[in-house]
C-alpha cells in the first residue's frame, strides 16, 4: 500500500539550520502531501525564512504557537493539524523532523519504503549523522539498560557502514522519524508528562507492546546537529541542561516502567539513593555531576503523580532483548575514558613547557627515601609508643574508645567543666580521622603519629622537592632539614600534637596543589579523575593545616591568592579547595566572634594551653641549643644567594618567606587566655601564646624551596655537589643531632589521667562531675585554681578553645569559686548545697608544692570523706553527692556536624585515589547518562 | 644583575630587622576567664607548742624504747584581739580579748595548743594576733644545753633542715598531732649520700592529740647532714626535731629545729652571734670530737640541677669583719659548708644560689675552762616582710633581735616594746641588733621595704633562736581561678 505522508517540522529559534532543514525537505526524492511547520521562535529571522517557504507551496502551512509549549505539545499540535481533512489515516505516515536536522535527498524515501514492506514496523528511524561531519554517526537508534538509563547504541562512531545490519531497536531518535498516522492516533502521541529525553524511548516501548516494531533504516540519513543535548538551545527547551535532562529521563522511565512495587520503592528510597550516588560520585571523582543527578531526583520525588501517568499495565519484560548488552555498555565506557585521556594527552602537547610530562625521576623508594624513613624512626625511638597514650607537655591522651570521640568531634554543645553550647574545635576532626585509624584504640594512632613525624614530614617534605628537583641528592638532603628544622622538633618534645600535624601536613598540601594545577617539573595527571582526587587532596590538606594552626591562617589565604593567578583558568575547580575549610571553621569562627565576641580567638591554637615563651623570631629560628641551631641560618645564606640567580619566582617566595616571619610576630604579639579542660595541670596563670611552628614551618619550606630550584638550575655540576654537600653537612646534619638530642618532655603510659574510681563510675553511666582544686602556681598563698571536670574527663578531644575564651557562666562559675574560696580557708561554712547544685561528686587535689594546706582544708569539710592518695592526688567523696543527675547524655549527632561529616566523607571519597580498572567500572554505571542521545 | 642584587641587599634587609628587632609585643588580648576575689571567713588561729624536751632511753637511759619528757618548757606569748575573740590555752577556757595586748607565759610539759576563737571569723590572723615559743634550758647527763622553738601553726608540709646522726648525735623527730584526725606522715630523708630508701618511711601515724617520735637514725643511721620532709595526711600536723650532742660521755649542746619555710635563690640568716670564737677554735683543734664546735652552713637543693652557691657572713658593725664562702651544692643532696674565720661579733648571712634552696646556718656558743660548755642552735633562713609582726621575748636569758635589711637603700623599722616604740634606721645591706626585754613582746614595724629578723636567746652562755613567723589560715580575700 503507497503510503502519503505528511511533513511536520519543529521550530523553535534556529533561523541557519531551519532553513537548511527546510531546504533539505523540499529537496527529498519523496514528496510529502503536506509540509506543516509548527514554530514557537521569538526570532523574527525565523518568521521571514518561515513566510517565504509558506508562500513557495500551497502545501506548506505555518502553526505559530506564541506561548510557551514542550516539544510534545508542539509535536501534538502540528500532527493534530497535519492530518486535518484525513478520513482514513491507514495510509498516511509522520515524518516528524527537528529544525537542526538535513535529511540527505532519499531519506524520507528509504523510511517510507520500509513501511511500506512491513507492516508491522510502526516507526522507523534514519542514521543520524554528525551535522558537521556526515561520516560521524552520532545516533542509530535507542534503547535502555538493565537498570532503564536511556543509552544510545551508536554514539559519535565513523560510519564504515559497521552497523547497516542494525534494523529494530527499542527506539528510536524523534528527528526524522516516520511513524504511521494510525499509530500515533492509537498512542496519543509523544507523552506529555515525560521529560523532553524521556519521550522519544517511552514513545518506543508503547509502539512495541501495541505490537508494532521499531526500526532504524541505515539506507535513510540524516544530518542532525544535536542541539539540545550539545546544550545550544535555550535551556528552557531541555528544562536544564543535557546532563539534567538526562538523569530525569531515566528517573521518569524508572517510576513508569518499573513493576508497581519496584517503582513506588525506588521514589520512596530517592532521598537516601541521593546521598549515596554523591558519596558514590564523589569516589569516582565526577563531582560535576552531583548537582544535576539531585536536582533530577528532587524533581522525580516532588513530581511522582505526573511520571505515574506515563504508567501502563504492559510488563517492559518482553523487550528485554533489545535492552543495552552489558558488552556495549563497557564498550562505551572505555571509549569515553579514552577519549578523555586522549583530550588530556593532546592539551599537555599544547602547552608552553611540555617536559614535565618527559621528566624520568626516580621514585622514593628507588632513591631510598624507605630507608631513610625507617632511619629516621630510628633516630625518634624516644617517642615510640611505650604505653597506651602520650602525656606531659602539651599531650594528653585521647578519649579511649572511638564512639567517645566521635561524639565529641564536631559537637554543638560542650560538656565539659559548667557545658557551654558551642561548636567544638575543627582540630577535633583531625584527632577523629587519626583516631580512627586505630579504631579500636584511638590513642595509639597518636601516639604512632608522633612517633613517626619526623619520618612523614620527610616524606611530604621529598614530595614537595621532588616538583622543583629531580636530583634525589638535593631532595634528600632539604627534605632532612625540613623534618629536623628547629621549631618542628621543639613541638615533637612539647608533646605539641597540632603544630607537629601542621609540620607533617604542609608539605603534602603544597605538593597535592602543584598536582592539582599541573606545576612543577612533573606532572602524572593523566585524568579528571586524577585531577579531582588531587583537589579534593588539597581541599582536605588544608582544612586539616587550618585546624592545626588557626594562626596560620593568612599566609594559607596568600597561598590561595597565588594559585589563583597562577591557575585564574581552572577558578571554579581552585574555588572546591577551601569547601571543607569553611565547612569546619564557620560554626567555630562564627561563635569565637559573635557568640565570646572574641573574633582573635580563632586564632588561638587548638587543644591544651601550655604555657610557652612569648616566641620570639630569632630564638624561634635557632632553637633551645644556640649553638647547633645557628646551622639553620645557613639556609638562609644559601636562599639569599638564589637570589642571584635567574629564578623568576625567587624574589616573590622570598617577600613569601618575610610574610612568614610577619606573621609569626603577629600571632606571638596575641595573648590568649589561659584556662579550659586540663589547665589546672599546668602551672601557670599567666597569657599564653600561639606556638611559632606553623610560621617557621612556612618560613622553612619556602626557603627549601629556593634553595631546591637554584641548585637544579645551576649549570656546574661540581659547584652544585659542593653546595649540597655543604647543606647535608652542615645544615642538615647538625639538626638531625638536634633532634636526636633534645630531651623529650612526652612520656607515655596509661590513657587513664583521673582517678580510677572516678573514671570507673563514669563509665557506669555516672554524671557526676569532679571538682579538682589547686594553688595556681601564682606563690600567692591565697591564690588558687579550679576546675570542675565533667564525667567525660579531660581528654584531648574534649578541650574546647570556645568554652576557655568563653565569658559565659559567670554565674555558675561565681558559685565554683566561692565553693572552692570556702573549702581552703576551713572556715567551717556549710558547703553541702553548693556540692549538690554543682553536681560534684569528687574532690581532687593535685600532689603540687603548697596543696599540703588545701587537702588540710578538705580534711576538715564534714561534707567530705577522704577516699585517700591516688596516683594524681589526694581523693575527698562528697558525702550526699545530688543523686538526680541532669541530663549528661551527650547529643552524638547535630544538623551541623551531620553536614560537616557528609563534607569531609564526600572529599576523602573524592580523594581516594581509585585504581584504572575500577575508574573504569565506575564510569561505566554513569557514561550511560552521558553517552545517550535523544 | 643590579636588580637581582639590590634584591638580595633589601631582602638581606628586611631579613635581619625582622630577626634583631622583631620581638613580639603585647598587641591584642583575648577576653580572660572568670578569676574572682572573695572575702571569706577564717579558720580559727591555733599554734601548737610540742613540750618539754625528750630524753630517749627511758628513765635509765639505756632502752631502746623508751622516751620521757624532762621537766616543763616555758612558753611565751602574746596575744592582741578585739572583744569578739578569746585565747584558749592549752585546751583551756581562755581569756578574752580586750583590744590590748597580753603578753603572758606559761609552763608546759606535754603538747599544747594556743587558739585564738574568733566568732566572727574576721579578725585579722597574723603574729599580731597570736605568737609564741617554747624554750627550755635543759641539764642532765644525757642531755644539756638551751632548746628552743616557736609555737607554730599545724600545717601537712615540712621541711627540716639541719640535725645529724653521726657519733654521739641524737636527731630525734617530733611529729604533733593537735587535731581531732588522726594523721598519717610521710618521710623523705635527704643526706650528704641522697635520699634515703629506708623501709618505714611512709605511713607514720599520728594519733590524733598525740606526739609520735621518730629517732631518725632508725632510717639514716650515720648521716653528717641532714634535710627531713614531712608531709602528712589527714590532719594537721607540727614537726621539729630535737636535735642533742653528746661527746663522749657529757652531753654537749641541744636545740630544736623548727620548719624551714624559705625555698629561694637568695637567703637571708640574721642573728649569727659569734661568741667565745677563740675557745671554739682551742676545742675544734684539742680533740676530734670537737670538729662541729664551728659555725655551718647547711644547703640541700631539690630537683636535679646543681647549685651553684655563694654565702657572705657580714658584720653588723664596723669592728666586724665578715667572710664569704663558695663552692657547689650537689642536687638532691645536703651540703654542708664550714663558715670559718668569724671572731666574735654580731654578724648576719646572705646566701645567694643559682637554683632555689632550702638553707640553714647551725650556729655555736663554747666556753673553756671552769664550767665549760658548747650549745648550739639552728638559724632556718628567715621569713621577709614588710608588715608588723610580733615576737615574744622570754623572761629568761639575754635576748637579742637581729633585723636585717636587704635593700639597697636605707630603710626605717619601728620596734614596738610594751607601749615603747623605738625607731631604728638601718642601713642599705645591713643588720641591727636590739637588746629586747625579757617578758615582753616586740613588735617589728617595717614602713617600707622588706626586712628579715630573728630573735637569738642566749641564756647563761646556751643558746637558741625564735624566727620571726607570722601565722595565719586562709582569710579575707581568696583569688580563685575557675576554669
Amino acid at each position: 500500500m503507497a503510503l502519503r505522508v505528511v511533513t511536520v517540522v519543529i521550530s523553535n529559534d534556529q533561523p541557519s539550520y531551519l532553513e537548511n532543514a527546510l531546504s533539505s525537505i523540499e529537496r527529498q526524492s519523496f514528496r510529502s502531501e503536506r509540509v506543516l511547520v509548527v514554530d514557537s521562535s521569538t526570532n523574527p529571522e525565523v518568521q521571514n525564512i518561515l513566510e517565504s517557504f509558506v508562500n513557495k507551496s500551497n502545501n506548506h502551512a505555518l502553526i505559530n504557537i506564541e506561548d510557551k509549549a514542550t516539544f510534545a505539545e508542539l509535536a501534538a499540535i502540528g500532527i493534530k493539524q497535519g492530518l486535518a481533512g484525513y478520513e482514513n489515516l491507514d495510509d498516511v505516515a509522520i515524518w516528524l523532523v527537528h529544525d537542526d536536522s538535513a535529511p540527505e535527498m532519499h531519506a524520507l524515501a528509504e523510511l517510507v519504503r520500509t513501511l511500506e514492506l512491513s507492516p508491522l514496523v510502526g516507526i522507523a528511524s534514519p542514521k543520524q549523522l554528525s551535522f558537521d561531519n556526515p561520516k560521524l554517526i552520532v545516533q542509530q537508534g535507542l534503547t535502555v539498560t538493565r537498570t532503564l538509563k536511556p543509552f544510545s547504541i551508536v554514539n559519535d562512531e565513523l560510519d564504515q557502514k559497521q552497523h547497516d545490519s542494525m534494523s529494530d531497536v527499542l527506539a528510536v531518535s524523534t528527528n526524522a522519524m516516520l511513524i504511521r498516522a494510525n499509530l500515533w492516533a492509537e498512542l496519543g502521541g509523544l507523552s506529555l508528562s515525560a521529560p523532553l529525553l524521556a519521550q522519544d524511548v517511552e514513545l518506543g516501548i508503547r509502539t512495541h507492546q501495541l505490537g508494532f516494531r521499531v526500526v532504524v533504516v541505515p539506507t535513510s540519513r540524516v544530518r542532525h546537529a544535536e542541539l539540545s543535548v550539545n546544550n545550544k538551545r535555550a535551556k528552557s527547551w531541555l528544562g536544564g541542561s543535557s546532563k539534567f535532562a538526562l538523569a530525569k529521563a531515566a528517573n521518569h522511565l524508572r517510576i513508569s516502567q518499573y513493576p508497581i512495587g519496584l517503582a513506588f520503592f525506588y521514589w520512596l528510597s530517592l532521598p537516601v539513593t541521593s546521598i549515596l550516588q554523591v558519596f558514590w560520585l564523589m569516589f569516582v571523582k565526577r563531582p560535576d555531576r552531583i548537582w544535576f543527578t539531585l536536582r533530577a531526583n528532587f524533581w522525580a520525588f516532588f513530581t511522582f503523580r505526573a511520571r505515574l501517568r506515563d504508567r501502563h499495565s504492559v510488563s517492559i519484560r518482553s523487550l528485554r532483548p533489545l535492552f543495552a548488552t552489558r558488552v556495549q555498555v563497557k564498550s562505551r565506557a572505555r571509549l569515553a575514558l579514552e577519549t578523555a585521556e586522549q583530550k588530556i594527552n593532546l592539551t599537555n602537547f599544547a602547552e608552553e613547557n611540555p617536559k614535565r610530562t618527559f621528566i624520568q625521576q626516580q621514585g622514593f623508594i628507588a632513591s631510598g627515601g624507605l630507608w631513610i624513613m625507617l632511619v629516621l624512626a630510628v633516630a625518634s625511638s624516644k617517642y615510640f609508643p611505650m604505653g597506651e597514650a602520650a602525656y606531659g607537655g602539651f599531650a594528653l591522651p585521647l578519649s579511649d574508645n572511638w564512639l567517645a570521640l566521635f561524639t565529641n568531634t564536631g559537637s554543638s554543645y560542650q560538656h565539659v567543666g559548667l557545658g557551654l553550647a558551642s561548636p567544638s574545635d575543627p582540630f577535633n576532626w583531625v584527632l577523629l580521622l587519626i583516631g580512627s585509624i586505630t579504631f579500636f584504640s584511638p590513642n595509639l594512632a597518636l601516639s604512632w603519629l608522633l612517633f613517626s613525624a619526623k619520618s612523614l614530614a620527610f616524606f611530604g617534605a621529598w614530595r614537595f622537592i621532588s616538583t622543583l628537583t629531580s636530583r634525589n641528592s638535593l631532595k634528600i638532603s632539604l627534605a632532612l632539614v625540613y623534618a629536623f628544622w628547629t621549631s618542628f622538633t621543639l613541638a615533637q618534645t612539647q608533646g605539641n600534637y597540632p603544630s607537629v600535624i601542621f609540620a607533617i601536613v604542609l608539605p603534602w598540601l603544597m605538593f597535592s596543589l602543584l598536582r592539582a594545577y599541573r606545576i612543577g617539573i612533573s606532572a602524572s595527571v593523566r585524568s579528571s579523575e586524577q585531577t579531582w582526587s588531587w583537589l579534593a587532596t588539597s581541599a582536605l590538606l588544608l582544612a586539616v593545616a587550618f585546624a592545626s594552626a588557626p594562626s596560620t591562617v593568612f599566609l594559607l589565604i596568600i597561598i590561595g591568592l597565588a594559585f589563583t593567578v597562577i591557575a585564574r583558568k581552572k577558578l571554579i575547580s581552585l574555588l572546591v579547595i577551601p569547601i571543607p575549610t569553611l565547612v569546619l571553621a564557620i560554626p567555630y569562627v562564627s561563635y569565637q566572634a559573635f557568640g565570646n565576641g572574641a573574633p582573635i580567638g580563632v586564632l588561638a591554637d587548638p587543644t591544651v594551653s601550655f604555657v610557652t615563651q612569648q616566641p620570639q623570631i630569632l630564638s624561634s629560628l635557632i632553637g633551645d641549643n644556640r649553638i647547633v641551631g645557628w646551622c639553620s641560618a645557613g639556609l638562609i645564606v644559601l636562599a639569599l644567594v638564589a637570589l642571584l640567580a635567574k629564578i623568576r619566582i625567587a624574589f616573590l617566595v622570598w617577600i613569601f618567606s618575610l610574610l612568614a616571619l610577619v606573621n609569626l610576630w603577629l600571632v606571638s604579639s596575641i595573648g590568649f587566655a589561659f584556662g579550659g579542660t586540663g589547665a589546672i595541670l599546668m602551672d601557670t596563670t599567666t597569657w599564653v601564646y600561639n606556638s611559632p611552628t606553623g610560621s617557621m614551618m612556612f618560613f622553612a619550606l619556602a626557603l627549601i624551596a629556593l634553595v631546591a630550584l637554584w641548585l637544579d638550575s645551576m649549570m656546574g655540576a661540581g659547584f652544585r655537589r659542593a653546595i649540597t654537600t655543604i647543606v647535608f653537612v652542615l645544615i642538615a646534619s647538625p639538626l638531625v643531632y638536634l633532634g636526636v638530642a633534645t630531651p623529650s618532655l612526652v612520656s607515655f603510659g596509661s590513657s587513664r589521667n583521673l582517678p580510677a574510681i572516678f573514671t570507673a563510675e563514669a563509665d557506669a553511666g555516672s554524671g557526676l562531675k569532679m571538682l579538682i582544686i589547686s594553688n595556681d602556681g601564682s606563690g600567692k598563698t591565697q591564690s588558687f585554681s579550679a576546675e570542675l571536670v565533667a564525667s567525660v574527663g579531660i581528654k584531648l578531644d574534649t578541650i574546647s578553645t570556645t568554652y576557655r575564651l568563653s565569658t559565659a557562666n559567670q554565674l555558675p562559675k561565681a558559685k565554683v569559686a566561692n565553693l572552692v574560696a570556702n573549702l581552703v580557708s576551713a572556715n567551717g561554712k556549710e558547703v553541702a548545697n553548693d556540692l549538690k547544685d554543682l553536681h560534684i561528686g569528687y574532690l581532687l587535689v593535685p600532689k603540687r608544692q603548697g596543696n599540703g594546706d588545701v587537702q588540710v582544708a578538705l580534711n576538715s569539710a564534714v561534707e567530705l570523706d577522704q577516699v585517700g592518695t591516688t596516683e594524681f592526688g589526694q581523693l575527698w567523696r562528697v558525702k550526699a553527692a545530688n543523686p538526680e543527675l541532669r541530663d549528661e547524655t551527650k547529643a552524638m549527632w547535630s544538623i551541623t556536624k551531620g553536614i560537616q561529616l557528609s563534607v569531609l566523607v564526600g572529599f576523602i571519597l573524592l580523594a581516594l585515589p581509585t585504581a584504572r580498572g575500577r575508574k573504569v567500572r565506575a564510569t561505566n554505571d554513569f557514561s550511560e547518562f552521558e553517552e545517550s542521545e535523544e | 644583575m643590579f636588580v637581582r642584587i639590590l634584591r638580595v641587599v633589601l631582602v638581606a634587609l628586611a631579613l635581619v630587622g625582622l630577626l634583631l628587632f622583631g620581638n613580639p609585643k603585647d598587641l591584642l588580648f583575648s577576653p580572660k576567664g572568670s578569676s574572682a576575689s572573695y572575702e571569706v571567713s577564717a579558720k580559727d588561729l591555733q599554734v601548737t607548742c610540742s613540750g618539754a624536751a625528750i630524753e630517749a632511753g627511758g628513765a635509765t637511759g639505756t632502752s631502746v624504747t623508751g622516751f620521757r619528757r624532762i621537766g616543763t618548757a616555758l612558753v611565751s606569748g602574746s596575744y592582741s584581739a578585739p572583744s569578739q575573740t578569746t585565747l584558749d590555752i592549752f585546751g583551756k577556757a581562755g581569756s578574752p580579748g580586750y583590744g590590748v595586748r597580753q603578753d603572758f607565759n606559761k609552763r608546759l610539759e606535754n603538747l599544747g595548743s594556743l587558739t585564738v576563737e574568733d566568732k566572727t571569723g574576721k579578725t585579722q590572723q597574723g603574729s599580731a594576733l597570736l605568737t609564741a615559743n617554747q624554750i627550755q634550758m635543759v641539764s642532765t647527763k644525757a642531755m644539756s644545753g638551751l632548746v628552743g622553738a616557736p609555737c607554730v601553726r599545724p600545717q601537712s608540709e615540712f621541711w627540716l633542715i639541719g640535725g645529724s646522726t653521726d657519733v654521739g648525735r641524737e636527731a630525734l623527730l617530733v611529729l604533733t598531732n593537735p587535731s581531732k584526725v588522726d594523721a598519717t606522715a610521710d618521710l623523705e630523708i635527704f643526706t650528704e649520700n641522697g635520699s634515703s630508701h629506708s623501709a618505714g618511711l611512709s605511713g607514720i601515724a599520728v594519733p590524733a592529740g598525740k606526739t609520735t617520735l621518730l629517732p631518725l637514725s632508725s632510717f639514716v643511721l650515720s648521716a653528717s647532714s641532714m634535710a627531713v620532709h614531712v608531709v602528712s595526711h589527714g590532719g594537721s600536723i607540727t614537726a621539729l626535731i630535737q636535735q642533742k650532742t653528746v661527746r663522749g660521755l657529757f652531753a654537749n649542746g641541744a636545740d630544736y629545729i623548727y620548719p624551714s619555710t624559705e625555698l629561694a635563690a637568695e637567703s637571708f640568716f640574721p642573728g649569727i652571734l659569734v661568741r667565745g670564737a677563740a675557745d671554739s677554735y682551742k676545742l675544734r683543734i684539742s680533740a676530734d670530737k670537737y670538729s662541729d664546735v664551728q659555725q655551718m652552713l647547711r644547703v640541700y637543693v631539690p630537683g636535679n640541677i646543681d647549685a651553684q652557691i655563694s654565702f657572705q657572713a657580714l658584720g653588723t658593725t664596723s669592728n666586724t669583719f665578715g667572710t664569704v664562702i663558695t663552692g657547689t651544692a650537689q642536687a638532691g643532696r645536703v651540703t654542708d659548708f664550714d663558715v670559718t674565720g668569724l671572731k666574735d661579733g654580731d654578724y648576719f648571712g646572705i646566701l645567694h644560689s643559682t637554683t632555689k634552696v632550702y638553707s640553714a646556718v647551725r650556729l655555736v656558743r663554747t666556753k673553756v675552762g671552769s664550767s665549760s660548755y658548747t650549745d648550739f642552735t639552728w638559724l632556718q633562713a628567715a621569713q621577709a616582710f614588710d608588715t608588723p609582726r610580733y615576737v615574744m621575748v622570754p623572761t629568761a636569758g639575754i635576748s637579742k633581735l637581729s633585723i636585717v635589711n636587704p635593700a639597697k637603700q636605707s630603710t626605717v623599722v619601728n620596734i614596738k616594746i610594751g607601749s615603747a616604740l623605738v625607731t631604728k634606721t638601718i642601713a642599705a645591706g645591713s643588720a641591727e641588733v636590739i637588746r629586747a626585754t625579757p617578758g615582753l613582746s616586740i613588735g617589728i614595724l617595717p614602713t617600707g621595704s622588706k626586712v628579715y629578723a630573728n630573735l637569738i636567746i642566749d641564756v647563761t652562755g646556751r643558746i637558741t633562736n625564735i624566727p620571726v613567723l607570722d601565722d595565719k589560715n586562709i582569710s579575707g580575700n581568696v583569688q580563685v581561678s575557675v576554669h
